[in-house]
């Protein structure tokens, strides 16, 4: 399955937060009311799992967790890597 | 003169070291003098729009140098301050101003788009006020007026000298309550001050510390980061929310900053520790971490301390009625030890003891509930007797005299060398990230929504945050999780929102018929 659309479905039916799949395009801000330290611990864990990374503390970081499309660049550059 | 009040902190280190940094914001600093004058001015603009002694001034925006302005301009003018969750629900915000009658709003232009909803009709919001910036152009409803940062600059620069005395309220914080609205929890300076005073010395805060805020207003961690700061003339940083994603960069943060007393809940603490990339020598200049909220995690917090032995690490306990009541310097934690840390014995001037089921004293290694007495004990639940009657109970071991007691409702045992152990709630409030939720309070909101035909609301153990959140619902049509979501995000704050919605056709029941909570979490 494709990246971003992986995550999107996580986010939105898995996080239990208020974002619709609709309202949620590739570069809508994640860092302004959908992620928080809690989900983002989540997200980190399904995505080294779903994806077979593994992913660096200072990976955690805004330029990779900012959005969806920053999240699927992320995710494909470790798999590259 | 020795300080009683809270503001009367901020005036004398306004006096004693008036360009010290009192508050950092971002790229924005306001000396001790700037925040006395400031706070003064606001203090007379708000009298001028006929604020009294004794009236409630809301905070609705976001933590900023402009909130810490508003926080002791409401109380110079002689109201409480009430922080309400900027990122709650609108109904959540409108709700507690109607509860405890907010006559002035101190707020930004971020929150402009929730004021035409917050100033209805029935509305007692008589004037917004936003400390920080220009008044933007908007359409009020019933004209209600409002005051940008030049109607403040505008003011005479000196207190207006409202006399209160310490038994007045400084603040009312708003908590989750089991029936379905938060309830109002009314703190006077005295209770504050009870705790401040203690803290600031246990801690030693001086002039050279920098104390991080990273709590939110509405949650009363901020009581210590504000205030033991003025006490101590320390400066205070705002820790931006989006940081506190990040465990790098709250490491970033507290080195950037050079924090030397840190106080937060210990699941944030715990991600640090998992993913701070915290090497040898980091956090050179924390020299005291101080937690409360929940139990941190044994294996987290003994792996934290080795992370930054340079620190002494302080569990502070205590609910919102009585802020902090108990507190454990916690020592070397041996490899093997699983078992949480005790939460320690009373702060100064305040008396703590557990009662037995059929009200005895509990000996050491009984289990019984806290009760608390003394200078931190609230004065009640706002508009609440009834509910304030339930847990402010008359000491049923005082003699002749029967002061109030808070009854916390948590289970305890006292160790043979008097540190007291949590063990457990007895009833269904439970805490997540630090915060504390009344699952009734998720249930009822569930219930208000039309095609939900029974719910359950449980807790599901959770080693970072304490509890996840899961809803078990039947529906009577196709309403699927996000539908549900939606709908609590409008009622409750994002925290007691449930992680997980279940859906089955029946839930399981006890022989009384009543649902079987238990069955449920076993599901979970």
């Amino acid at each position: 399955m494709e990246i971003a659309g992986a995550v999107r479905s996580y986010i939105t039916d898995e996080l239990g937060v208020d974002v619709r799949a609709g309202d949620l395009d590739g570069d809508s801000p994640l860092l302004e009311g959908v992620l928080d330290s809690v989900t983002l611990f989540r997200l980190v864990s399904f995505l080294e799992e779903e994806f077979s990374v593994t992913i660096e503390d200072h990976e955690l970081a805004p330029e990779n967790f900012g959005s969806l499309n920053r999240i699927a660049e992320f995710v494909r550059s470790k798999r590259a890597g | 003169m020795r300080p009683y009040l809270l503001h009367h902190l901020l005036h004398a280190s306004a006096g004693s070291h008036p360009e010290a940094p009192a508050v950092v914001d971002g790229e924005r600093t306001l000396s001790y003098a700037d925040l006395e004058r400031r706070s003064n001015q606001l203090a007379q603009l708000l009298r001028e729009q006929g604020v009294r002694r004794g009236d409630r001034v809301g905070l609705y925006l976001e933590k900023s140098a402009a909130s810490v302005v508003g926080i002791y301009g409401a109380m110079k003018a002689g109201a409480a301050y009430v922080p309400i969750d900027p990122r709650a629900p609108v109904a959540r915000a409108s709700y507690i101003a109607g509860n405890c009658g907010i006559r002035a709003l101190v707020t930004a232009g971020e929150k402009a788009g929730t004021w035409a909803q917050l100033l209805h009709g029935e509305s007692p919001i008589e004037a917004l006020v936003l400390p920080g910036e220009d008044a933007p152009d908007a359409d009020i409803p019933r004209r209600v007026p409002v005051f940008g940062r030049e109607a403040v600059d505008g003011q005479p620069a000196e207190p207006p000298g409202v006399p209160v005395v310490d038994q007045d309220l400084a603040y009312i914080l708003y908590t989750s309550g089991s029936t379905g609205d938060p309830k109002g929890v009314m703190l006077s300076h005295r209770n504050a001050m009870t705790f401040v005073e203690w803290a600031a010395d246990l801690v030693a805060v001086r002039p050279e510390d920098r104390l991080s805020s990273h709590a939110p207003l509405h949650f009363d961690l901020s009581i210590f980061d504000l205030f033991a700061a003025a006490l101590g003339g320390a400066s205070v940083h705002l820790v931006p929310p989006e940081t506190s994603v990040f465990p790098v960069e709250v490491v970033r943060f507290i080195e950037g900053h050079g924090i030397t007393v840190w106080y937060s809940v210990p699941s944030i603490l715990s991600m640090l520790t998992l993913r701070g990339g915290l090497g040898p020598g980091a956090l050179p200049t924390l020299r005291t971490v101080v937690f409360a909220g929940e139990v941190f995690p044994t294996k987290y917090l003994r792996e934290l301390m080795r992370l930054v032995p340079h620190a002494e690490f302080l569990n502070l306990y205590g609910p919102t009625e009585t802020n902090v009541c108990t507190w454990y310097r916690v020592p070397d934690i041996p490899e093997d030890q699983t078992e949480p840390i005790p939460i320690g014995r009373a702060i100064d001037n305040l008396e703590v003891f557990a009662v037995t089921d059929d009200g005895r004293l509990a000996s050491p290694g009984e289990v019984g509930e806290l009760h608390v007495r003394g200078g931190g004990v609230m004065q009640g639940y706002w508009g609440d007797p009834e509910r304030t009657s339930r847990v402010l109970i008359a000491n049923p071991f005082g003699g002749e005299v029967r002061d109030p007691v808070y009854r916390t409702g948590d289970l305890v045992r006292e160790d043979e060398d008097g540190n007291y152990r949590f063990l457990g709630r007895r009833d269904s409030q439970i805490k997540s990230r630090g915060y504390r939720i009344e699952l009734g309070e998720i249930e009822a909101a569930l219930n208000g929504h039309p095609s939900i035909v029974e719910c359950a609301v449980v807790a599901v153990p959770d080693e970072l945050i304490t509890n996840r959140i899961e809803a078990y619902v039947v529906v009577r049509d196709g309403v699927d999780a996000a539908h549900l979501i939606r709908f609590c995000s409008e009622r409750l704050p994002s925290y007691m929102i449930p992680q997980r919605f279940r859906f089955s056709d029946t839930l399981p029941k006890t022989s009384t018929g009543k649902i079987d909570r238990q069955a449920l979490r076993a599901r979970s």
